[in-house]
C-alpha cells in the first residue's frame, strides 16, 4: 500500500498541552477534530477501559515520561515496572503507587514475564540506547504497542527488524522524538511543507556539543558483582558484548562506549535528523551521500539526499538544544528547545502561528503532545508521528554518518537496497552479533 | 544536562589497560598474532575479534573458528561477532561445521549466527535441531530458519508447527519475507498458523490473520469482512490495521469502504484508515457518510470528512467543497480546514469557482479558503474584482485578503480604496500588512560590543558577549534574552535565579552604534528592517501627494513598522503645521516610539508641543524612553529628569516626575554594588563550621535539638579585607537565633573578633554595634565616639526601645545597611540610622574580613539574602 506522506506533530507536559490547546481553541471557534473517545472499540461510546501500560527500564528520562505524560493521563493505567535495577524498580513503584493512591504497581526483573501478562496493552521503554530495539521487538511480538525512548536502534539491521515486526504484528509504535509533537517544531515543519520558505535546498540539524564519533571500548576494572536481585548485570548488558561489572557503566558511563552508544551523532541526531526527514517528507529514505569530515564530532557533515537536498549537521547556531534550521529560496526558519517562538527570516511568517498549528491538527489527526498522540493511535490503530519507518530511516542516517566517520572516507548509501555502494567494509557495520540467548532480530 | 555532567566526571576514569596500538587495530596479521599469543588479555582478545570483523578476511577464519569453542562465553561471542561481519560467503560453512561440533551455550550462539549468515546447508542442520532436547536451541533454530526464509526453511517450519511458540513466530517472520515474492505461499503459511491449535499465542494468531488478509486475494477480503464485524476487539483492530497494509487495489478499497455502512462499531476508525490508505476509490462511500445530513452521528460525519482530507486526492475535492456549505457548522468548519491543507491545483480551482459563485456565503468561504491556502496570483486577480462587490462584507474580506496575499502589483488597488474612503480600516491594515511582508532585515555587518544578561539592580549579571557574537556569526538576527546565552556553571545557566532579568546590548550595525535592552524571554532584532522600494516607493509617493484624511491614513501605514523609514516620515510630519491632524498624529507616534531613538523628539515635544495634552503625553514618553536608554549614565539620566521636571505643566505631572527622579535615584543608590552571594552555592564563602547551606537562593544556617550549635562560629566572605565600604543585606531569624555581620574581623572561624552589626530573633540587639571586648559599645539610638586616647562620649539621638519598635519587625525579612569609612561605622536597619560610631584609637584595625556569625545556643535558623557590597 502506498505510504502517505505524513505530516506529524511533539513534547509537552499535559498542562502545557492543555494550555496550547486552549489557545488554539481561541483562534478557531469550532472543534473540528474527531475526539479520542470516538476512537474506542465501542464506536461513539467512550471506552471505559483504559490503556493498560507497563514500563521496562525507566531511569531518569523514563521516570520523567511516566510522571509527566502517563500517570496524569486518564486514558492510561500504569500497572507494572520491569527493571534489572532494584533501586529503580522500587522508585518507579513508589512514584506510581503514590500517584494512584494504591499499592498495585507490580515489579519484575525479567521482561518476558511482564510481556506475558495478557492484560497489558502497551509498553513504555527507556533503557539506554543498547536495548531500545530489543525491548520494542519483544514487546510487539507479544502483541503490545510500544512507546520507546530514542535513539531507537543500535544498528541498521535493528531498525529494519523494528519496521518488520511492527508490520507483521500490526502494532502501534512511537519513538521518543517528542519534538515532532511540539508546537514550535510543528510550525517550522509546516512552514517548510506549505512552501512558505520557497524551495528548500539546505537544512541544518543540531549536533550535541559534546562527545566524539570514535567511541571508547573500555573494560573498566572489575568490581564485585552485585547480587542479581539488586542489580542484574547480565540482563543489563542484554545482547551487547560482555565485560566485567563496573558501576560507572550503569551510572551514565555507558555513554561514549562503542558497544552501548550511538555516538555524539546519535545523541541529538536521533531527534534532529528525524525532524528534518519529516519536514522534507523523507520519511521512507535516507541521504545517499555522506562526506567524511575531519573533526572528532563530524561537525559540518553535509549529507545529501537523492533529490539534491542537503542536510548539514552543526554544533553551533542555536541557543537551545536539538535545533533545526531550514533554509529556502524565500526565507528561513529555525527552532530549538526553549525558543518562545521559532526564529524566522520574516516575522510575518508567524502571524498565523495558531492557525498553522490548528490546520496541521485537523489535517493530520495528530495532536500536540507525543505521548497523547501515541495513546490516540493505540485507539485508532493508525500511524504515529514517529512511526517505525521514520525512526528507522532517520536512525539509518545516524548510523551511516557514524560509519563514514569511523572509516574516514566518503560513503554512498543505496536507501532502496539498504546497502553501501561499492564498499564492502562499510556494509559490515550494518549489524552486530547478539550474545548467546539474546538473538531477536 | 545532567548527562553531560556525568560524562565529564567519567572522562577521569582510568582505563583498565593500555590502548592497543592503532597499527595493531587495523592489521589483520597483527590481530591474528595477538589472538594466538598466550599472554593476551581477555579484553584484548575481544577487541581483536571485533576488529577482525572490521578488517578481516578468510585469513582470519581459522583463528576465529577456534575461538567459537572457547570456554569463556564472551570470547565465543566476540569470535561470532567478528565472523558475522566478514562478508565472504564461506562464513556459512564455518558456522555449519561448528554446529556439528559444539554443544550447549556455544551451540546456541552458533545457531543464532546461522540465522544471520546461513546458507542452504544450514537449513538442513537447523531443521534437525528443531527437536533438540535443549529448548533454547530448538527455539533459536526455529528463529534462524525464520530469518533465512527460504522455501525449504518455510516448509520445514510448517511441518513443525505447534511444537512451540517460537516455530509460529519464525513462520510469521518467514512468511512476511516470502510474501513479497510469493503471496500465495505466504497466505498458505498464515492459514496454517491460524489453524494450529497448540503453541500459537493470541498475538501470533492475530498477526497471521493480518498476514492472510493482505496476501490471500479475494479470500483475504472475505476474511477481512468477517474480522471487521467480529465481536472480538483485537480482531477488529487487526482488520483495521490490514486496511493500511493491503496492496494497492481499487476493488479492495471499495470492499473496505462498503463496510462503512455495516461495521457500525468500527466505522469511525475505518473511515480514518481509508483516509490514511489514500485510495480515491473510497471517496464515494466517505462522501456519502460525511454528507449524510439525516444522520445523527455527527462524529462519524466528521471522521469521514477528515478522512477525505487526509486522502489528499483531487477526487475528494468536490465532496469537501459540498461539505463547506453543510448546515452543520462543525462539518462545514471541518471541511474548510481540510481544504486549507489540501495540496494541489484541483483544490485551488475549486476555491476560485467558489469565489465566483453568486451566493454571498460561497464568496466569503472562498475568500477565507484562498487566504488560508495562501493562494497567490490567480486568487488575487479574483479578489481584486471582489473589492468592488456591492456587498460590504465581501468587499471588506477581499481587501483584507489582498493585504495578506497581494504583491506590490496590488498596492494601487489598495491605495485607490483608501483614497475613496480614508476611514476604511480594513484597507489601511491590509496595506500595512502588505508592506510589512516587504520588510527585510537590512543586510549589514553586526558587531556585538557588549552583551550583559542578568539582574542589574542586584549586580547578578553575566557577560554573554562572546556567545551572542557566535550566534550572530552563525546567522541569527534575533537574540532571545534567556539563560541559554549564559555559561553552564555546573549548576545552572541562570545568573540571578528567581529574579527579573534583562539583556543589555551595545552593538554596531554597519558601523552605527546602537543600544538595546529587553526583558527576559523577549527578543532583540539586531538589524534594522526596511520596506523594500517596490512596496515603499508607491505608498510614499501617494502619501506625498495626498491631503487630509487620506494622508493621515497613509501615515498610519508608513509608520506601522516603527523602523527608520517610519521615523523619518513621522519627524517630517511633526514639523509641518499646515495639517494639524497629521501633525498631532505624528507627534503621538514619536512620543510612543518603541525604541529610545525618539528620545530627543519626545524631549522637544514635552516643551514645544502645540497643546498641553500633547506636552503631557510627550513628557511621559520621554521618561519611558529614558528608562530604555541604559547607555546614558545614571547620573546623567537623573540630571535629565531633573531638567525635565521644569516641563511638567500641572501638579499631577510634577508628582509623576518627582517619583521618576526618586526611582532613578534609588537605582543610582544601588548602582556600583557587587553581589557577595550568587544564590546557588557557597563558592564565595568559606568556613562556617559546616552549618551553612544554600536553599532557594537563600544563604542559611540551622541547628536542631539533637544537633545544637555548641561553638560560636563564622562564615567568611572570600572577597578580601575591605576597609571602607557599604554593605547591604536582608536577614530573617528564628525567635531564638543569634547572629550578626562581623566587620573588619580577623580570619577566624571560631570565636568573635572585630565589630559586629548585631542581630537576634527578638530584635533586642538589632541595630547595635557589638564588640567582643567592649560588648554593646555602639548603642542603638546613639552616636558614640571613642577618641584617640580611648575616652568614650555618648550622645543619644533617639530612644533605644522606641527605635527598635520603629525599625524592626520580628519574623520577617529586615534590611541591614552597614557603612564603614575610616574611623566611622554607621548602621541602618530598614534604611533608618540606628547606631553611629567612631573609633579614633590608632590600634583599632581599619580593615578586615566580613563574616556571618552563628552564635552558640538554642536551636535556631538564620537566613540571609541579597548580600551586596560597594567599596567606598
Amino acid at each position: 500500500m502506498k505510504r502517505v506522506v505524513k505530516e506529524r506533530a511533539g513534547d509537552f507536559s499535559r498542562r502545557k498541552f492543555l494550555k496550547s490547546a486552549a489557545a488554539v481553541g481561541g483562534a478557531v471557534a469550532l472543534p473540528t477534530f474527531v475526539p479520542a473517545s470516538a476512537l474506542g472499540r465501542d464506536g461513539n461510546v467512550a471506552p471505559s477501559e483504559r490503556i493498560v501500560m507497563a514500563g521496562i527500564g525507566l531511569g531518569r528520562r523514563g521516570s520523567g515520561d511516566l510522571k509527566n505524560w502517563v500517570l496524569p493521563n486518564k486514558d492510561a493505567q500504569f500497572v507494572a515496572i520491569c527493571d534489572v535495577w532494584k533501586e529503580r524498580r522500587d522508585s518507579i513503584k513508589k512514584l506510581t503507587d503514590r500517584a494512584y493512591g494504591n499499592k498495585d504497581c507490580k515489579t519484575y526483573v525479567e521482561m518476558m514475564e511482564v510481556l506475558a501478562r495478557p492484560d497489558i496493552d502497551a509498553i513504555l521503554t527507556a533503557t539506554s540506547d543498547r536495548l531500545h530495539a530489543t525491548v520494542s521487538i519483544r514487546a510487539m511480538r507479544a502483541g503490545k504497542d510500544v512507546y520507546t525512548e530514542k535513539p531507537a536502534s543500535m544498528t541498521i539491521a535493528e531498525g529494519q527488524a523494528v519496521v518488520k515486526t511492527a508490520r507483521e504484528y500490526g502494532r502501534v509504535y512511537q519513538a521518543g522524538m517528542q519534538r515532532l509533537s511540539e508546537a514550535n517544531f510543528i510550525v517550522c515543519n509546516e512552514l517548510l511543507r506549505m512552501g512558505r520558505l520557497g524551495e528548500v535546498k539546505t537544512v541544518y540539524a543540531h549536533l550535541a556539543p559534546f562527545g566524539d564519533v570514535n567511541m571508547k571500548r573500555d573494560w573498566l576494572p572489575a568490581e564485585p558483582l552485585p547480587k542479581a536481585e539488586d542489580f542484574d548485570w547480565d540482563r543489563w548488558l542484554g545482547p551487547c558484548p560482555w565485560r566485567p561489572y563496573n558501576k560507572h557503566y550503569i551510572n551514565g558511563g555507558w555513554h561514549h562506549q562503542h558497544d552501548f552508544y550511538t555516538s555524539v551523532i546519535g545523541e541529538w541526531g536521533s531527534h534532529t535528523f528525524a525532524q528534518c526527514h519529516d519536514a522534507l517528507g523523507m520519511t521512507d529514505t535516507s541521504p545517499v551521500h555522506y562526506p567524511y569530515v575531519d573533526n572528532p564530532t563530524a561537525d559540518g557533515m553535509a549529507m545529501r539526499f537523492a533529490n539534491g537536498v542537503t542536510m548539514i549537521q552543526k554544533q553551533e547556531g542555536w541557543r537551545g538544544t536539538c535545533g533545526v534550521r531550514y533554509v529556502g529560496s524565500e526565507g528561513w526558519c529555525s527552532c530549538a528547545d526553549g525558543y518562545a517562538r521559532p526564529e524566522v527570516s520574516n516575522p510575518a511568517m508567524l502571524a498565523d502561528y495558531q492557525k498553522i498549528l490548528q490546520d496541521y491538527i485537523t489535517r493530520t489527526g495528530h495532536i500536540v503532545g507525543h505521548m497523547e498522540d501515541f495513546f490516540r493511535c493505540v485507539r485508532s490503530r493508525t500511524h504515529t508521528t514517529a512511526d517505525p519507518e521514520l525512526m528507522h530511516r532517520s536512525m539509518s542516517t545516524v548510523h551511516c554518518a557514524n560509519i563514514a566517520q569511523w572509516l574516514k572516507r566518503d560513503l554512498t548509501w543505496d536507501p532502496v537496497k539498504e546497502e553501501f555502494v561499492n564498499d564492502e567494509q562499510a556494509n559490515r557495520f550494518r549489524s552486530r552479533a547478539a550474545r548467546e540467548g539474546w538473538q531477536i532480530c | 544536562m545532567k548527562k553531560i555532567f556525568i560524562v565529564m566526571m567519567l572522562l577521569g576514569v582510568v582505563c583498565a589497560r593500555a590502548e592497543l596500538d592503532q597499527s595493531v587495530l587495523h592489521s589483520e596479521e597483527k590481530l591474528i598474532a595477538l589472538l594466538k599469543s598466550a599472554g593476551t588479555s581477555e579484553n584484548d582478545m575481544v577487541t581483536a575479534c571485533q576488529n577482525l570483523g572490521w578488517c578481516g578476511t578468510v585469513k582470519s577464519f581459522d583463528t576465529l573458528y577456534a575461538l567459537l569453542s572457547h570456554d569463556k562465553a564472551h570470547i565465543r561471542h566476540a569470535a561470532r561477532y567478528g565472523l558475522e561481519m566478514i562478508p565472504d560467503v564461506k562464513v556459512a560453512d564455518l558456522f555449519n561445521r561448528a554446529a556439528g561440533e559444539l554443544k550447549g551455550d556455544a551451540l546456541l550462539g552458533v545457531v543464532q549466527s546461522m540465522g544471520n549468515r546461513g546458507n542452504a546447508a544450514s537449513v538442513k542442520i537447523l531443521t534437525g535441531r528443531l527437536s533438540d532436547a535443549d529448548k533454547r536451541i530448538a527455539a533459536a533454530s526455529a528463529q534462524a530458519l525464520g530469518k533465512l526464509a527460504t522455501d525449504e526453511a518455510l516448509a520445514k517450519l510448517k511441518d513443525s508447527m505447534g511444537k512451540c511458540p517460537s516455530v509460529s513466530a519464525a513462520c510469521l517472520e518467514a512468511a512476511d519475507t516470502i510474501a513479497a515474492r510469493d503471496p500465495a505461499k505466504a497466505a498458505a503459511c498464515y492459514a496454517a498458523i491460524r489453524n494450529t491449535a497448540d503453541n500459537v499465542t493470541k498475538a501470533q494468531r492475530l498477526a497471521a490473520l493480518r498476514g492472510e488478509i493482505v496476501t490471500a486475494g479475494d479470500n483475504g477480503l472475505q476474511l477481512w469482512r468477517e474480522a471487521i464485524q467480529s465481536s472480538d476487539g483485537d480482531t477488529v483492530d487487526t482488520a483495521l490495521r490490514a486496511v493500511l497494509d493491503y496492496p494497492a487495489d481499487a476493488k479492495a478499497t471499495t470492499a473496505f469502504a462498503e463496510m462503512l455502512k455495516k461495521a457500525v462499531s468500527a466505522r469511525i476508525r475505518l473511515a480514518g484508515m481509508l483516509g490514511t490508505r489514500g485510495d480515491k476509490a473510497a471517496v464515494p462511500a466517505l462522501a456519502a457518510m460525511a454528507g449524510d445530513t439525516k444522520s445523527v452521528d455527527v462524529t462519524g460525519r466528521l471522521a469521514a470528512a477528515s478522512a477525505l482530507a487526509a486522502m489528499n486526492d483531487p477526487a475528494a475535492v468536490p465532496a469537501l467543497i459540498a461539505l463547506v456549505k453543510d448546515q452543520n457548522q462543525q462539518i462545514a468548519a471541518n471541511a474548510k480546514n481540510a481544504l486549507i491543507g489540501f495540496a494541489g491545483v484541483s483544490a485551488d480551482d475549486a476555491v476560485l469557482r467558489m469565489m465566483n459563485e453568486n451566493s454571498r456565503q460561497a464568496k466569503l468561504s472562498g475568500i477565507e479558503l484562498a487566504l488560508s491556502r495562501r493562494m497567490s496570483e490567480r486568487a488575487v486577480a479574483v479578489l481584486t474584482g471582489l473589492v468592488a462587490d456591492t456587498d460590504a462584507a465581501v468587499s471588506g474580506e477581499a481587501v483584507k485578503a489582498i493585504g495578506s496575499l497581494g504583491t506590490d502589483r496590488e498596492i494601487p488597488v489598495l491605495l485607490k480604496v483608501i483614497k475613496e474612503n480614508p476611514a476604511n480600516e480594513n484597507a489601511i491594515k491590509a496595506l500595512a500588512s502588505l508592506c510589512e511582508r516587504y520588510a527585510r532585515p537590512r543586510g549589514g555587518k553586526t558587531v556585538i560590543k557588549s552583551a550583559i544578561y542578568g539582574d542589574f539592580e542586584n549586580s547578578l549579571t553575566q557577560d554573554v558577549t562572546d556567545n551572542v557574537q557566535k550566534l550572530v556569526d552563525a546567522g541569527s538576527i534575533t537574540i532571545q534574552a534567556s539563560g541559554r546565552l549564559c555559561r553552564w556553571d555546573g549548576f545552572s545557566r541562570d545568573p540571578a535565579p528567581g529574579r527579573p532579568k534583562v539583556l543589555r546590548m551595545i552593538y554596531t550595525f554597519d558601523g552605527v552604534e546602537k543600544s538595546v535592552q529587553v526583558r527576559e524571554n523577549d527578543s532583540v532584532h539586531l538589524s534594522g528592517e526596511v520596506i523594500l522600494p517596490a512596496a515603499y516607493n508607491p505608498v510614499r509617493s501617494a502619501y506625498n501627494k495626498a491631503e487630509g484624511p487620506e494622508k493621515l491614513a497613509l501615515f498610519q501605514v508608513l509608520t506601522s513598522l516603527s523602523n527608520e523609514q517610519g521615523l523619518e516620515v513621522a519627524r517630517t510630519a511633526a514639523k509641518q503645521d499646515a495639517d494639524r491632524a497629521l501633525q498631532e498624529a505624528a507627534i503621538r507616534v514619536l512620543i510612543n516610539w518603541k525604541t529610545p531613538d525618539a528620545l530627543k523628539d519626545a524631549a522637544a515635544f514635552a516643551q514645544n508641543a502645540p497643546t498641553e495634552r500633547l506636552k503631557i503625553l510627550a513628557l511621559r514618553g520621554f521618561v519611558r524612553q529614558l528608562e530604555m536608554s541604559f547607555t546614558i549614565p545614571i547620573v546623567r539620566q537623573i540630571e535629565m529628569l531633573r531638567d525635565a521636571q521644569a516641563w511638567a505643566p500641572r501638579e499631577q505631572e510634577k508628582q509623576f516626575m518627582a517619583s521618576a527622579v526618586a526611582n532613578m535615584e534609588k537605582k543610582y543608590d544601588e548602582s556600583g554594588f557587587k553581589s557577595m552571594f550568587n544564590g546557588k552555592n557557597l563558592s564565595e564563602w568559606r568556613g562556617g563550621d559546616g552549618w551553612w547551606s544554600v536553599k532557594d537562593g537563600i544563604l542559611q544556617a540551622q541547628s536542631f535539638e539533637n544537633k545544637p550549635c555548641e561553638h560560636t562560629c563564622h562564615l567568611i566572605w572570600k572577597g578580601g579585607e575591605p576597609g571602607d565600604f557599604e554593605m547591604r543585606c536582608e536577614f530573617l531569624l528564628s525567635p531564638d537565633a543569634n547572629s550578626g555581620v562581623q566587620l573588619r574581623a580577623a580570619n577566624q572561624v571560631r570565636g568573635d573578633s572585630g565589630y559586629q552589626a548585631d542581630m537576634n530573633g527578638s530584635g533586642k540587639y538589632v541595630g547595635y554595634l557589638y564588640h567582643p571586648k567592649q560588648h554593646l559599645v555602639g548603642q542603638r539610638g546613639a552616636k558614640v565616639v571613642i577618641n584617640a586616647k580611648g575616652e568614650k562620649s555618648v550622645k543619644q539621638f533617639a530612644d533605644s526601645d522606641q527605635l527598635q519598635k520603629k525599625v524592626f519587625q520580628a519574623g520577617t525579612w529586615n534590611k541591614y545597611r552597614i557603612v564603614c569609612k575610616g574611623p566611622s561605622i554607621k548602621l541602618y536597619v530598614n534604611d533608618i540610622l540606628t547606631s553611629e560610631f567612631e573609633d579614633h584609637r590608632p590600634d583599632t584595625p581599619r580593615k578586615g574580613f566580613i563574616t556571618l556569625q552563628m552564635h552558640k545556643g538554642k536551636p535556631m535558623k538564620i537566613q540571609f539574602r541579597n548580600l551586596r557590597i560597594k567599596m567606598l
